[in-house]
């Protein structure tokens, strides 16, 4: 007798275990397939690219995620036609992010090819970390003569450059066109180094954070003055380390976190360096230490509180232009394209500014050439983030025009932000028959979608073949919607946050399932909303509105147990189905009434009983009459499970 | 509170929750780990790091922006969670904050802006970054320049060449 409820129990344990394992058994397989497309990149980008590539072996939804890797690492022993077959195959439209290429040039044993390479990375614009390493060995002389590709030293973007090159580029030009504004980190190792002044990789380097040198050979001057520098390192293996070396620096404190030995200076085969080395270095360690301001600019020379002073009127004189590209591309972001544009009047520093920023802003009235102009002057290298066209078609009599608008935004597979808005004016014209592109719902990165076609797009089918996996935030308005299926949109958009639609006609039925939904708003401008099918556990806001919904009510099915705020506009639901009690959590539940729809019932209760909708909890009752009705309540019905606090009743003539 | 002033640091920063931070100027602030831990990446990262007890300096960041910007983070943390505007938590009182923040002077504005980029706190980054784009509307070049003090350096015939080149985009 004892035994047997423990066998039970373990009978049920049992049960119960199984279950739980097969949950674990799903949910194992599917731990990593199922992150989104930059997540997987950011993955990808730890692995150097050979393992990156085989990945394509896992499944269907690995099959291509590398070739539109931002990022490609050549660093472990790989035959030549390795990395040829890589850059051929993977998707050019996607610019690169990083390229590290470390490889004996005993492997490769063609400079061209290798060049090939580096070309490859230097044509995107976008790069922002290169890392080359090509460590010569006695038996491959042909690369004694090799030099790095011009372009790569014009990298806007760049913040990450290391170059160690043992033999291969004997001798580094810094060439006098070298601009790099973004560079925030500098490793030239192993390498004889000349420059055409000084001053030369400061200048090009206005941003540089980092800089470490490990040369054989230094230039005999070189002036270390970027304002944003942190840490400084040279070494030198056989010659002095530079005959002057001067530094000046803004706000030159580095991190405590770093160890001292993070800035070094040392030459392993020369007697100690100058004088001038030595007062740099006691400033330094002064700054380590923390000493009171006043007294780190006692010990400080006149000089240099001189040049500290004309850089602060120098940057008061100019407060804007001093920021790094990255930043003054915020900015422009900000502002319509027109805008942008004109900011190239403003100095050198501005003229080209505009053609390399991610976003394009068309909102104001603007004549179709200068939509053209923009497109055709702006740097095709550089992504697009953001663009906006918001237009009226009488500005645009030529849809094709607009297509080719929309195409060129819809090339860039980078676009996050997508708002197009087309305002159609009273004559029947020749966009009747205009069509999105198809690429528009194939955009991987896109995460805000908002689409303005007001009879524009008379009909618009949510394409079957749509998927958005980035896509947060989607807003349709003033459209006729049709889909293929119910659950149409819910399954192209698996990361939707917010839905926001307003319809002149609504699909006759809509399933919102997307799993991580905090938001739908669905207004109906004519008709009704048709059956509504709302499920999911992060929903925290349902709107619905019907102003003008005559009959044919609609039907709504509601699971969301994360529910604040239910909000219904219209005529009351004909049924209303919820899957679970509405969690206690449930701020305001309020139904708003056509006017005149109160008088078919004479007790409110009734109103909540008939409807269905005690289960909804509405706590709030807001109709329109056009004369005082008289409505009974009866506060205590024995089945009421509706918490109705407040009545509002608006009264007009 | 944020307290400014001499670096008694050491013993204060043993306090529960509370983190120091020292500013390019060397002025010591102690904060609340949790309020800019979740707004400022960089803060975040020295955090996980284990500067806990020592100040955690900021070389480019000046003392009155860095006060700003704590301040920012203090409001967003408590108000809104932290989350951005398209959160619900983002109400008229986290309005009415950021609308007077943006209010400050030019010089802070842009030391604000450089502070949020190096602090990695993206919302003030794009609060400040939305101010000057409102400075910058509705003005000609010539009161652009005023407005930011850009020193024109083109020579007269470059500025001609410019023109010409954005003659459509000019009205």
């Amino acid at each position: 007798m004892e035994e047997e409820p423990a066998t039970k129990r373990r009978k049920l344990n049992n049960i119960q275990e199984e279950e739980d394992e097969d949950e674990k058994a799903a949910r194992k397989a599917d731990c990593i397939s199922g992150l989104p497309d930059h997540l997987l990149h950011e993955i990808l980008a730890c692995l150097p690219t050979s393992i990156a590539v085989s990945t394509s072996l896992l499944s269907r939804r690995w099959r291509t995620l590398w070739r539109t890797s931002p990022d490609l690492s050549f660093t472990t022993h790989f035959p030549p036609s390795f990395v040829d077959s890589v850059l051929r195959l993977r998707d050019p439209a996607v610019p690169l992010r990083s390229f590290s290429l470390a490889t004996p040039d005993y492997v490769v044993s063609d400079p061209a090819r290798a060049r090939s390479w580096i070309e490859y990375a230097a044509k995107y614009s976008a790069l922002q970390h290169l890392r080359l390493k090509l460590v010569l060995t006695d038996s491959t002389p042909a690369f004694r003569s090799f030099r790095l590709p011009p372009a790569v030293f014009r990298l806007q973007h760049l913040r990450v450059l290391e170059l160690q090159l043992p033999g291969v580029v004997p001798h580094l030009d810094w060439p006098a066109t070298a601009f790099f504004p973004s560079l925030q980190r500098l490793g030239l190792v192993d390498l004889d180094l000349s420059l055409a002044a000084g001053d030369a990789i400061s200048k090009s380097c206005p941003a540089l954070k980092c800089w470490r040198m490990s040369l054989f050979g230094g230039p005999p001057q070189l002036d270390v003055n970027c304002p944003l520098l942190e840490v400084f390192e040279l070494r030198t293996h056989v010659g002095l380390a530079g005959g002057r070396i001067r530094r000046r620096a803004r706000s030159p404190s580095p991190p405590p976190s770093s160890p001292p030995d993070s800035l070094i200076s040392s030459t392993e085969t020369t007697p100690p360096p100058n004088a001038l080395l030595n007062l740099f270095f006691q400033d330094y360690y002064y700054r380590m230490e923390g000493e009171p301001a006043a007294k780190r600019r006692r010990l400080n020379n006149i000089e240099k509180e001189e040049e500290e002073e004309d850089e602060k009127a120098a940057k008061k004189a100019d407060c804007i232009s001093g920021l790094p590209d990255h930043l003054l591309h915020e900015i422009l972001a900000c502002l319509p394209t027109s805008i942008a544009v004109r900011t190239s009047l403003l100095s050198r520093r501005w003229r080209t500014l505009w053609t390399t920023s991610p976003d394009l802003s068309f909102t104001t009235r603007l004549p179709p050439p200068f939509v053209d102009s923009v497109l055709r002057l702006r740097d095709p290298a550089v992504p697009l983030r953001s663009f906006s066209l918001s237009t009226s078609e009488d500005v645009v009599s030529n849809p094709a025009r607009v297509c080719s608008w929309i195409d060129y935004a819809a090339s860039n597979s980078a676009l996050q932000h997508l708002k197009l808005k087309l305002v159609p004016t009273g004559r029947i014209s020749a966009f009747c028959f205009f069509r999105l592109p198809e690429a528009v719902f194939r955009l991987q990165h896109l995460s805000v979608l908002e689409l303005c076609l007001s009879r524009v797009i008379p009909h618009f089918i949510w394409p079957p073949t749509a998927f958005l996996p980035s896509l947060q935030r989607l807003d349709l308005a003033d459209l006729n919607l049709s889909l293929v299926s119910r659950d149409a949109i819910s399954n192209s958009c698996p990361a939707l946050k917010y839905w926001r639609m307003s319809l002149y006609r609504a699909p006759p039925e809509l399933d919102v399932s997307c799993p991580l939904l905090e938001v739908f708003e669905l207004t109906m401008s004519l008709g009704t909303a048709g059956c509504v099918s709302i499920c999911g556990s992060s929903v925290r806001e349902v709107r619905v509105r019907q102003e003008l919904a005559r009959s044919a009510p609609a039907y709504l099915k509601l699971s969301a147990p994360a529910l604040w705020t239910l909000e219904w506009v219209g005529p009351l639901p004909c049924a209303a189905a919820i899957a679970d009690p509405l969690p206690p959590n449930l701020l305001t539940s309020s139904v708003v009434m056509r006017p005149g729809a109160l008088n078919a019932y004479t007790d409110v209760n009734d109103v909540l009983l008939k409807a269905d909708l005690s289960v909804l909890r509405v706590n709030q009752l807001v109709s329109s009459e056009p004369r005082i009705t008289e409505v009974g309540i009866s506060p205590t019905h024995p089945n009421r499970r509706s918490k109705l606090n407040s009545i509002v009743i608006l009264l007009f003539n | 509170m944020a307290t400014t002033g001499a670096s008694d640091g050491a013993s204060a920063a043993k306090k529960e929750g509370l983190v120091t931070l020292m500013s390019g100027d060397g002025e010591i602030f102690e904060v609340e780990a949790a309020a800019v831990a979740a707004l400022s990446v960089t803060i975040r990262h020295a955090i996980e790091e284990g500067f806990g007890d020592r100040p955690i300096p900021l070389p480019i960041v000046g003392a009155r922006a860095l006060a700003l910007a704590v301040e920012y983070c203090r409001k967003h943390h408590s108000l809104g969670g932290g989350a951005g505007e398209d959160s619900a938590a983002y109400d008229d009182e986290l309005r009415a904050f950021d609308h007077n923040l943006a209010k400050v002077d030019r010089d802070t504005l842009f030391d604000l802006i450089e502070a949020a980029n190096y602090l990695e706190i993206e919302g003030l980054l794009n609060l400040m970054c939305r101010t000057v784009a409102e400075m910058m509307k509705g003005k000609s070049v010539e009161e652009l320049r005023r407005t930011f003090d850009v020193s024109n350096d083109y020579t007269p015939e470059e500025e001609e060449e410019v023109r010409r080149e954005v003659s459509w985009a000019l009205d």
